[in-house]
């Protein structure tokens, strides 16, 4: 992409025209698949392992997938299907003509910090590939090694992401095969300890069954709605919303709740999630070897798509609008880069705790999303206005901000935390009914509907009034 | 001093280049987000199968 007028459409946040928009339900199945499928998964299944036996693990888990998918799909599908625009630009209606900078920093965090952990993992995973197939001495992982295979990550990104949404596509159905390889990892570890695992207990485990059962659910629904940053800039390439609901809630709904039971059986039976610690044990090196292979991939290709994400979602910014691709890709990986060079150890260790506090607030954001499309505006949205940032244009609200959703979102994650602390998991009042994130979700609807009583008063946002 | 007719017609350009696609992408957007197809699979996958996941593993899934 130049600075001309000309420029690849899928390297803009504009709205991608329907010739444009030509990827097949089973391309978004495999892009959103491989996006899905990283090293998350088997923490994931660590963290829900403490609490559940692998079955009741595995039932909790994937139902609460399934439904954090379909708030997600509810709540950015609508304006990415119609429009072909990202989840940022899809905020315009509810946050405003500059309130949309609220979601966006949130992507950019969730997005960069989550992509910095995950090349870490991959430099990690890749020197221990390295030394367990004899082309790198043991030991070497204390020389500097992360921090050069960290930049030599972000430099193939940046290759890979020189072709836009194209190039996230290419590589995803290359590496959509370490998602056959990981359910072949689960194979082997159930087949081989079927009756340990249905016999194991999980350690940390509440005495009240209930609350370990709820937690399983919320540990679904709150991984998947994190998917939230990721997903308009993926199924705006698709032509239609029949062709992008089984893609998501199967391509990216299922694999994580399937994947992650990888992490949850070894760390049930063999107190590990690592499974290129597990299948060591189960299979011999090779075993081991495949497995890092698997972890090295699936990081590998989460991470081109999250930064693809991120780049179109600062695209929204009036200031990067006009810039190169080049140059909004070096802006987005920068940052990864800078922390897996100087600091990967000390974020390793300390940024996870920020992620799980940004991540309460995606619950909110698609309660505020779903209530205003469907229940406020009854499906009806200004694609035009989304992108009018002028004083006076249906979204600029107040000053360019909707102080409806602002108050939803504060008052939504308000609730979360009140329900269940998202760094220590004790939980207080009616979680254990309802899990911390659909009320976050509901009380911010709830919220945002009474305060937009006002708006619609007051004749701003672009309402129909009644 | 060409830079700023420069850029102006660069901004023209891309005014043009965004209201062709906005021109483009109004129409047939109307009411077509999902159809009812769509939100068949939307309540089997999204709300009846976790439903009977979560019944289903609550009732049966149980370790020995």
């Amino acid at each position: 992409m130049s600075n001309g007028a000309t420029s690849s459409a899928d390297e803009s946040a504009w709205p991608l025209t329907p010739a444009e928009r030509v990827w097949s339900p089973v391309r978004l199945a495999v892009t959103l698949a491989t996006a899905a499928a990283a090293t998350w998964c088997y923490l994931i299944g660590e963290a829900v392992g403490g609490y559940l036996g692998f079955v009741e693990g595995a039932i909790a888990l994937s139902a609460g997938c399934m439904i954090g998918m379909l708030l997600v799909l509810l709540a950015a599908g609508p304006a990415s299907v119609r429009f072909g625009i990202d989840s940022i630009a899809g905020t315009k209606p509810q946050f405003g003509a500059r309130g949309w900078v609220v979601p966006a920093a949130l992507q950019a965090v969730s997005i960069i910090g989550w992509n910095s952990l995950l090349i870490i993992f991959f430099a990690k995973s890749s020197i221990q590939l390295a030394v367990a197939v004899g082309i790198a001495p043991v030991g070497v992982a204390g020389a500097g090694f992360v921090p050069a295979l960290t930049l030599f990550a972000c430099l193939l990104i940046f290759c890979v992401l020189r072709r836009g949404a194209t190039g996230v596509s290419a590589v995803s159905n290359i590496l959509v095969a370490h998602v056959f390889v990981g359910f072949w990892m689960l194979y082997l570890l159930v087949s081989h300890r079927w009756p340990e695992l249905v016999a194991a207990q999980p350690l940390a485990a509440s005495p009240d069954r209930l609350w370990n059962y709820t937690t399983g659910i919320e540990l679904g629904i709150v991984t998947t709605l994190s998917w939230w940053p990721y997903i308009g800039a993926m199924i705006r390439m698709a032509p239609n919303g029949r062709s992008v609901v089984l893609p998501v809630l199967l391509g990216m709904g299922a694999p994580v709740p399937l994947l992650s039971l990888i992490g949850l059986a070894g760390v049930l039976v063999l107190k590990s999630s690592d499974p290129a610690q597990w299948l060591r044990t189960v299979g011999g090196p090779t075993y081991g070897i495949v497995s890092l292979c698997f972890v090295t991939a699936a990081n590998f290709g989460t991470a081109i798509a999250g930064i693809y994400a991120s780049a179109i979602g600062l695209r929204n910014f009036r200031t990067l609008e006009r810039r190169s691709w080049t140059t909004l890709l070096t802006i987005t990986i920068l940052p990864v880069a800078v922390v897996g060079a100087f600091i990967p150890e000390l974020f390793f260790a300390k940024f996870g705790s920020f992620l799980a506090l940004i991540g309460v607030a995606f619950a909110p954001l698609c309660g505020i999303q779903i209530a205003d499309y469907y229940a406020l505006r009854r499906r009806r949205l200004d694609v035009r206005a989304i992108f009018d940032d002028a004083p006076g244009s249906p979204y600029y609200f107040w000053h360019g901000v909707n102080p409806a959703a602002i108050v939803a979102l504060i008052i939504g994650c308000g609730v979360y935390v009140a329900l269940l602390n998202p760094l220590t998991y004790v939980s207080e009042g009616p979680y254990r009914f309802l899990t911390a994130s659909l009320p976050a979700t509901a009380a911010a609807a709830a919220v945002y509907l009474v305060c937009s009583w006002f708006v619609i008063r007051s004749g701003r946002g672009g309402y129909r009034r009644a | 001093m060409v830079e700023p007719s420069s850029n102006s017609g660069i901004a023209e350009a891309r005014a043009v280049e965004l209201e062709a696609r906005l021109a483009a992408v109004e129409v047939g957007s109307v009411d077509a987000d999902f159809d009812s197809v769509s939100w068949v699979w939307m309540i089997l996958l999204g709300v009846v199968l976790p439903v009977v996941l979560i019944l289903g593993g609550w009732f049966f899934g149980r370790s020995p």
